[in-house]
């Protein structure tokens, strides 16, 4: 048994070794301090490789494969269209365009059209289909590490003075000047459109409810 | 292939996509599947992608250092696999074909990357790196080891222990001898260590 083999070093440490192997390795590992080290050096490598591989397998590989998929059908409808083109060429360069837009033509053109139609309708639902994944997949990847700091609350006093605003009439259009109503704590006063105060209806000083 | 069985299978694309444990290379079966895509099966390319995606990101992360960059380097490996179909050709080594596009591609990347900004006019905390905030110190202590070797033999050690394959399969994929595989490991392993050693050493 060759123990300077790092192939039996991997062996030993991913536990397959034959019992008879094992248990010689193991007399020369107790005597052997050296080996010792190296193996201790070793299982440590291995030991971060595979938790630095399980980070790396835990990423998502459905854009590529999204990827993939829309290259593939392009492909797929690319070659469909350029092989019933060129079936249109040929037809329609003995027969006349007129007799096969009016159906007494050629039959494989009118087809290449169609099967044309439904291959950009194909290229359409894969790049949408493609559009929708990844946004499903920007939406999937919250990058947030730290929680999220709440706003302090603002508290401003409500404004005392509110100016009406100004209104521009338009030339040529009769306009009726509209009321606009201003809310002042407990009476409400009445604005017209020039910003003259017109007595409110509701004014129980100016008029009093009916006895 | 017709038309809607391509539109059918734009539908798999939602689905979560899980990659197959273990990678092995098996040149006869991977130019069967090969040349079943050239000739328009999609489902060979699936199978192609299922097999070899997962390993590809990896390397391609590992001699990248960055996962970002790993996943675009997939996607224009398989963009380039898709080109073939325009230009069909026999493939006597597909996974090595593969492996060699990553390499090309990474090695671009890195070149790009040399001419663009100066490593040294980069703070370290900049530096790109595909390493997991959760890491010990020793695993980090690992990482950068790793990330110091020589290109070369950073590609054999993460083909080996991060892809899986065996010595003789990374032989087959880098057209090399297995011995001279075996002999470039065994030295890359005892660098990593000693640089590890290294690190670890207080100053």
């Amino acid at each position: 048994m060759n123990i300077n083999n790092h192939l039996l070093l991997d062996e030993f440490l991913e536990g397959r070794l034959t019992p008879t192997e094992r248990k010689k390795f193991l007399t020369k590992l107790e005597s052997d301090a050296d080996l010792r080290r190296l193996v201790e050096a070793e299982r440590v490598i291995k030991q971060s490789v595979i938790s630095d591989r399980q980070g790396l397998d835990s990423i998502d590989h459905s854009s590529t494969y999204s990827f993939l998929i829309a290259g593939l059908a392009a492909t797929a409808v690319t070659a469909a269209a350029s092989s019933t083109a060129t079936a249109a060429a040929k037809t329609t360069t003995t027969k006349s365009f007129t007799s096969t837009l009016l159906g007494g033509g050629s039959k494989s053109a009118i087809l290449s059209l169609t099967v044309s139609i439904v291959a950009s309708a194909a290229i359409g639902i894969a790049t949408y289909q493609l559009r929708q994944d990844s946004a499903q997949a920007e939406l999937a990847v919250p990058t947030r590490n730290s929680k999220p700091v709440p706003v302090p609350a603002i508290v401003e006093p409500p404004p005392t003075n509110i100016a009406p605003p100004e209104i521009q009439l338009k030339k040529g259009i009769a306009q009726r000047p509209a009321k606009q109503t201003l809310k002042n704590d407990k009476n409400e006063v009445f604005h017209d459109i020039y910003g003259d105060v017109i007595e409110s209806k509701n004014n129980p000083a100016k008029n009093p409810a009916p006895k | 292939m017709s038309l809607l069985s391509s539109i059918s299978t734009t539908v798999l694309a939602r689905e979560q996509v899980k990659p197959e444990e273990a990678a092995t290379i098996q040149t006869n079966e991977d130019i069967a599947v090969f040349e079943r895509f050239m000739r328009g099966d999609d489902s060979a390319a699936i199978l192609l992608f299922k097999k070899f995606n997962r390993s590809i990101f990896l390397y391609a992360a590992k001699l990248l250092g960055n996962s970002e960059q790993a996943e675009d380097i997939c996607q224009e490996v398989w963009e380039r696999v898709i080109a073939l179909r325009t230009k069909p050709r026999q493939l006597i080594n597909p996974a090595g074909f593969l492996f060699t596009i990553t390499r090309n591609l990474c090695f671009n990347q890195l070149q790009v990357r040399k001419r663009t900004v100066s490593l040294d006019t980069i703070e370290e905390r900049y530096l790109p790196t595909a390493m997991n905030p959760g890491m010990t110190s020793t695993e980090e202590l690992v990482m950068t080891a790793l990330d110091a070797l020589k290109f070369e033999d950073r590609e054999l050690l993460v083909l080996n222990m991060y892809c899986g394959y065996k010595f003789d399969e990374i032989a087959t994929l880098l057209e090399l001898s297995p011995g001279a595989v075996w002999t470039r490991a065994s030295r890359a392993r005892a660098k990593l260590r000693e640089i590890i050693t290294k690190l670890s050493q207080p100053l």
